[in-house]
């Protein structure tokens, strides 16, 4: 095992961006840290149902251009969803030219500064991800709405992968939703990537009354890997709901880590997950309850076709203080195939005693009885399977509270079932 | 309609009808009377072509044609229709959506045009008035957090919607209360033509008081051993089935 390639990738960026004060600011010392971690291998806890060995054999390059080359399959671009202001990132570099700018944000692009751009989020890098991450993004996207703002108009974050190249990217974006403000988000991924290595950080603050809707639709290239690093932090009485929807690409890693640092904060956290062939999707979602009266709810589903496989990991940790927590965590995962597997691991950790927390975890395979009753109302098999895998997944995009979009991701799904032969 | 010869059928290895027969002509109501365990579930199930029932020697024909090698859906699409015992719940899965992918297949199988979302509306509201449902129940998820009578009512709204030749109605009855079980009878009394067959599963008279059948069999481990018409239905509530067993 060898890290040479990312210690090569690493010298040629400094080399690029030699004479730009502080743009090494904190960079070599991150991957310094992440040289001598290495990647997470399987007798590490929180990680030990996913192979990471591909990113070492692979020789990933990153992108120091961040222009697009105009050689891009431009019907990515191409915007199905009405009344959405679209912010373009190619190879996880910021295309200020092809988005729509929405009103009443403010967006920077620019190196590190001294200071994180949101001071008051505390950045700890944990894991190799996040070191690498920030080791290797050249420039950080940060988006804020400032206090009172209701913004009606949903923003999509639309990432395109491609090339025929090996690429590495390494997003990292800031995102600060002011008090008593609220929008929506829609994080988009499309691409048809040779094959793609995408590790992307993302910051989410959270101010008092603020409202976060946050949305994520992944359809990427079949050879590409994912790994994203969110970190939320919620200040009193807001409200953060995140609701994902996943499918292609061949091994993603989600760390979703949620702080509900004040009184009355509460999260919804739900996902969705179609995977087939060999493909992978590893879930790890911690929540902190640091203060009283908070909720949280995670609802997280797998379906799972072929040699697929999962893992679910939810922690819900409720520290002392946090009396009359309110949370409740389930997984449930869908088997569509023999050789197809699933890893579940919901886990409690409370250390308050007036609370009231819930969790539970189920895996099975379709219900013969509802298969035989569709079919005995003239179903055929696959309209039946179909029909029930469609039930299944429901629950998810009630999650989504804009109707319009709600239904177009609806129809996503239904796309990717049909594309998958379970129409 | 239909003709079963001599069937012997079971569940793993196990037989539980043990030479049935039995024959219904269009625009016939027979009622199956027999305690528990008689064989009346594992008839209605076989009929509708379960997995996991096995045929091991009869035959069962449906207008003609030998259905024992049919799939289920094959089955439905002909014209045969069970309403079940214990209808099963579909979460996520909303009645509309449900009864109108089936209404489609049907219409699909019979060359005629598929229903859009507004003429299905139109036809199905209708059907909803016979068996006394809310159109509300259109949106709910199918069955679930049903009462018994509103799924048995489901079950007659689905028969009325598909338009079977043979319905084959499994304790239909039970969980029923009296005002369920008159608007179910009525539904199936309305249907009722001198060109549809119904098998009615039941245990006790008080169904047969309001679907009033042509013919009622007693089913005793696994056979017919007896025939006659609705009096022996009264027969039988006041005697119980001891007097026709060995």
């Amino acid at each position: 095992m060898s890290l040479n390639n990312y210690q090569s990738n690493f010298d040629k960026l400094l080399e690029h961006h030699k004479g730009s004060s502080n743009f090494n600011l904190g960079r070599e010392k991150a991957f310094a840290r992440f040289i001598k971690m290495g990647f997470p291998n399987k007798k590490m806890e929180g990680w030990r149902f996913t192979d990471f060995s591909s990113l070492i054999n692979t020789n990933y390059k990153i992108q120091l251009e961040e222009k697009n080359k105009g050689n891009f399959d431009s019907s990515f671009l191409e915007n199905e969803l009405d009344g959405v202001d679209t912010l373009v990132f190619y190879n996880g570099h910021y295309q200020k030219d092809l988005s729509s700018i929405p009103k009443k944000t403010k967006i920077t692009y620019k190196s590190h500064q001294r200071k994180e751009i949101f001071s008051h989020s505390k950045i700890s890098e944990q894991t190799p991800f996040d070191l690498l991450n920030k080791a290797f993004s050249s420039k950080s996207f940060s988006l804020e709405v400032k206090p009172n703002i209701n913004l009606e108009k949903p923003i999509r974050l639309l990432f395109i992968s491609s090339g025929k190249n090996s690429t590495m990217s390494n997003p990292r974006i800031f995102l600060k939703i002011g008090s008593s403000s609220s929008a929506t988000l829609l994080e988009h991924h499309v691409g048809d990537a040779k094959n793609f290595f995408q590790n992307c950080s993302m910051f989410t603050l959270l101010e008092k009354n603020a409202g976060l809707d946050y949305i994520k639709v992944q359809k990427n290239s079949a050879k590409t890997k994912n790994v994203f690093n969110y970190n939320v932090d919620q200040g009193k009485d807001s409200f953060f709901s995140f609701s994902q929807f996943l499918q292609g690409s061949q091994l993603t890693r989600t760390n979703l880590n949620v702080k509900l640092n004040d009184e009355n904060a509460s999260c919804s956290i739900s996902s969705l997950s179609l995977t087939d062939e060999k493909r992978h999707n590893d879930d790890f979602i911690v929540v902190n309850h640091k203060h009283s009266n908070c909720n949280s709810s995670q609802l997280f589903k797998n379906i799972l076709q072929d040699q697929s496989s999962g893992v679910f990991t939810g922690k819900t940790i409720v520290s002392k203080q946090a009396q009359k927590t309110d949370s409740s965590q389930y997984n449930k995962n869908l088997l569509l195939s023999k050789s197809s597997h699933m890893n579940s691991n919901p886990q409690l950790e409370i250390h308050a005693d007036d609370v009231k927390c819930s969790h539970g975890s189920t895996t099975g395979e379709l219900d013969l009885d509802a298969l035989f009753y569709l079919r005995s109302r003239g179903l055929n098999s696959r309209q039946a399977t179909s029909l029930l895998v469609r039930g299944f997944a429901e629950e998810c995009f009630n999650k989504i509270k804009i109707k319009t979009l709600s239904l177009h991701i609806k129809n996503i799904f239904n796309g990717w079932i049909k594309e998958k032969g379970l129409n | 309609m239909l003709t079963i010869s001599n069937l012997h059928a079971g569940v793993e290895d196990k037989e539980i009808l043990k030479g049935l027969s039995l024959k219904l002509k269009p625009g016939e109501i027979h009622a199956i009377m027999g305690r528990n365990g008689s064989g009346k579930s594992t008839l209605a199930n076989v009929i509708s072509g379960r997995e996991g029932y096995e045929i091991i020697s009869g035959d069962i024909r449906y207008l003609g044609d030998s259905i024992i090698d049919w799939s289920p859906e094959d089955r439905s699409l002909a014209g045969i229709f069970m309403s079940f015992q214990y209808p099963v719940v579909i979460p996520g899965v909303n009645n509309t959506y449900f009864l109108k992918a089936a209404l489609n297949a049907k219409r699909k199988y019979k060359n005629e045009v598929e229903l859009d979302a507004a003429d299905f509306l139109k036809l199905i509201k209708e059907k909803l008035k016979i068996v006394d449902m809310d159109p509300s129940y259109l949106q709910r998820e199918v069955n679930n957090g049903f009462s018994g009578g509103e799924k048995k009512r489901n079950e007659i709204l689905q028969m009325l919607t598909l338009e079977p030749n043979l319905s084959i109605l499994d304790e239909t009855d039970s969980g029923l209360d009296i005002d369920a079980l008159k608007i179910v009878a009525e539904g199936v009394n309305k249907y009722r033509d001198n060109k549809k067959s119904f098998l009615v599963i039941t245990h006790y008279q008080r169904l047969l008081k309001y679907i009033q059948p042509d013919f009622v069999h007693v089913l005793i481990d696994g056979k017919i051993v007896k025939s006659g018409g609705k009096e022996l239905a009264l027969k039988l509530e006041e005697r119980g089935y001891g007097w026709l067993e060995k």
